[in-house]
């Protein structure tokens, strides 16, 4: 039988903010939501970071399955050209493919990696899509021109204009922090504008949408929210700061009200986050450590590309490769995003790098350097190190880091050039951690009931049989028991179907095709320097 | 359009790209004729992600991997950091003439 559900995706959504805000009014929906539901702390993937975390979310796969590692993947195993992710890198079915296949319809809206959009039965609009080409991140083909007819419909706030997202991630002026704020709440009013007209033209079974304003919000604005950082005698810009974010989760609660209204009282309702959220307070030069360490050698073109005090935008990201000197580098971290290390295989770069048969030693020796790694206290800067078989066990495993850094603070690395090493930062900022949240409510599930620790990879399987669709049993996690009333799960059991560990129905699209090598663009780019295109 | 068995000529990756490039500016309101020197950043008001996005919808349109990654890195060891429409065409077409199959 089926029944309406939705997935409300809070990105980067924690207790430690939602439970004060429900206890002091400024969430009032969403307590009463608790109330009448179930909660449970949900435990990201490693590392718990967007793309990979919703992506598991969307599949019910790992990473090591899935395929999706970072916001960047590289070009293949060994590769040290990197690209965006795209849809087509994710190895397996999407749960809206499942629900397809199930005769029934599904909308899929905002999430990242869903450019190009799949062409399932529903719609798709793509997130993390740059706001003059959202047009090619809808599905079907006419849904962009549908949407421009709605009354508030601005292309520019409902999704992400570059410019600004960078001023936000790698730092802007505290009188920019109000305005910022107030970009995500209208961003929020817009999707809400969008959810309603598909629910009113192009009802689906399954609606999953993705807020991103939590974690978009909480970057930038963490020492004002958590209340373990707020100073007894803040100032007035603080204040002012302050209840501006605030004013972000009041307004939050508003919208998550009227999309419950609307999804009316037979639906069920499940709202997760990727991940947690906490502090982080200093800065680890992953590369300049290696660097130190005899592991890396920077080459000339990074001096002549970075100046003192640069930060890392989407432009340099592009261009990484060629700060390295390949000769005498055995060990890089590639991306700011991941804190994964890639380690060169000699056998993929033409006996540069690590051989084969001395990799498990360098990698044992490499770990034992990280863990050793402390502070002027002799205090362990780094709390863990995930082998690629720890992290990211599977078949797609082979495109994944060699290692992924957990450090004491739960922050992300940075990829530049810097001394010292280790930095304290200016003032705290947020940052990921592994425990996000879940909350659900809708017919059959408890009222009230705090259940013990769920997994991401647990959504897929409770939005299958919520829909009265069979679950595979490739799917890594399982619907928990203590989420429904026994007398309800008694007549409506979960229904697990043999699979396997299919994979992708359809190969993903990015799998085979067309490879060029390094000496194939390097032809490539010599023809455009005939052309005299290129310097 | 997956043209992945054909041969695809200069014009046809001209006639994709335009047609493309004049669907997304009407959504900006930009109304200015776009030619072969139409340059994507300055022009256009383009950024990194949005060369990105339309170089992997025109893999899509083409049906093959086009190393744009390489394009970009190239224009960022530039004195000037952009690229024509003419220029993308260009490397666009090498790339889909150059490439080769190996299923």
């Amino acid at each position: 039988m089926t029944k309406k559900t939705i997935l409300v995706g809070l990105d980067g959504a924690t207790f430690t903010l939602l439970d004060p805000f429900m206890q002091q009014g400024v969430m009032p929906f969403l307590k009463s939501f608790v109330e009448q539901g179930v909660r449970a702390d949900l435990r990201s993937v490693t590392p718990p970071l967007t793309p990979p975390a919703w992506t598991t979310v969307l599949t019910g796969r790992s990473p090591g399955h899935h395929g999706i590692f970072d916001f960047f993947q590289a070009d293949g195993p060994g590769s040290t050209t990197i690209r965006l992710a795209t849809s087509g890198d994710i190895q397996v079915d999407h749960v809206a493919e499942l629900v397809n296949r199930a005769g029934q319809r599904a909308s899929v809206i905002n999430f990242p990696v869903h450019f190009p959009p799949l062409p399932i039965d529903g719609a798709v609009i793509a997130g993390w899509m740059p706001w003059r080409q959202l047009r090619l991140g809808c599905y079907p083909p006419d849904l962009y021109d549908r949407l421009k007819q709605l009354p508030d419909f601005n292309p520019r706030e409902l999704a992400m204009d570059m410019a600004l997202e960078a001023r936000a991630t790698e730092g802007c002026d505290e009188d920019e922090y109000v305005e910022w704020v107030g970009l995500h709440i209208r961003r929020e009013e817009r999707w809400l504008e969008v959810l309603n007209y598909l629910s009113d033209n192009d009802p689906t079974d399954l609606t999953a949408v993705l807020l991103d304003g939590p974690d978009k919000v909480q970057h930038l604005c963490w020492r004002f929210l958590d209340p373990a950082l707020w100073p007894a005698q803040p100032t007035a810009e603080e204040t002012r700061i302050r209840e501006a974010s605030i004013g972000y989760y009041r307004r939050l609660d508003t919208i998550l009200a009227a999309l419950v209204e609307k999804a009316g009282p037979d639906a069920t309702v499940v709202m997760v986050s990727d991940h947690g959220f906490g502090a982080t307070t200093e800065v680890f030069h992953v590369n300049s450590w290696l660097e130190q360490a005899g592991y890396l050698a920077w080459s000339q073109d990074v001096s002549d590309e970075l100046n003192e005090g640069d930060t890392l935008g989407m432009g340099h990201l592009s261009r990484h490769s060629r700060w390295l000197d390949w000769d005498r580098t055995k060990a890089y971290v590639s991306t700011p995003t991941s804190n994964g290390i890639h380690i060169v295989r000699a056998e993929q770069h033409d006996g540069r790098g690590v051989a084969a048969a001395d990799y498990a030693a360098f990698r044992a020796e490499l770990i034992e350097a990280l863990l050793s790694y402390v502070d002027e206290d002799g205090k362990p800067v780094i709390a863990a190190v995930a082998t690629r078989e720890d992290a990211f066990d599977g078949p797609a495993g082979a495109l994944a880091p060699d290692l992924t850094l957990t450090l004491r603070d739960g922050g992300l690395v940075s990829i530049l050039p810097a001394d010292p090493i280790l930095a304290p930062r200016p003032q705290p900022v947020g940052t990921h951690r592994p425990l996000g949240v879940f909350m659900a409510a809708g017919p059959g599930i408890r009222q009230g009931a705090a259940i013990g620790e769920m997994s991401l990879l647990d959504v897929t399987p409770i939005l299958l049989h919520s829909l009265g669709i069979q679950v595979g049993d490739d799917l890594e996690g399982h619907v928990p028991t203590g989420l429904y009333e026994p007398e309800y799960l008694a007549n409506r059991p979960v229904d697990v179907v043999t699979r396997g560990d299919a994979g992708k129905v359809q190969p993903a699209k990015s799998a085979g095709q067309v490879i060029y090598d390094e000496e194939a663009e390097a032809v490539l780019m010599a023809r455009m320097r005939e052309l005299g295109y290129v310097e | 359009m997956n043209t992945n068995t054909q041969t695809i000529t200069r014009n046809d990756v001209w006639e994709a790209t335009i047609s493309l490039l004049e669907q997304l500016a009407e959504d900006w309101d930009f109304g200015e004729e776009i030619t072969g020197d139409t340059l994507l950043f300055t022009d256009l008001g383009f950024q990194s992600l949005d060369a990105v996005i339309l170089g992997n919808t025109l893999q899509e349109r083409f049906g093959r991997p086009i190393p744009f990654a390489t394009l970009l890195t190239e224009i960022g060891q530039r004195s000037v950091n952009d690229v024509t429409v003419d220029e993308w065409v260009d490397f666009t077409t090498l790339s889909l003439q150059a490439a080769t199959s190996v299923n």
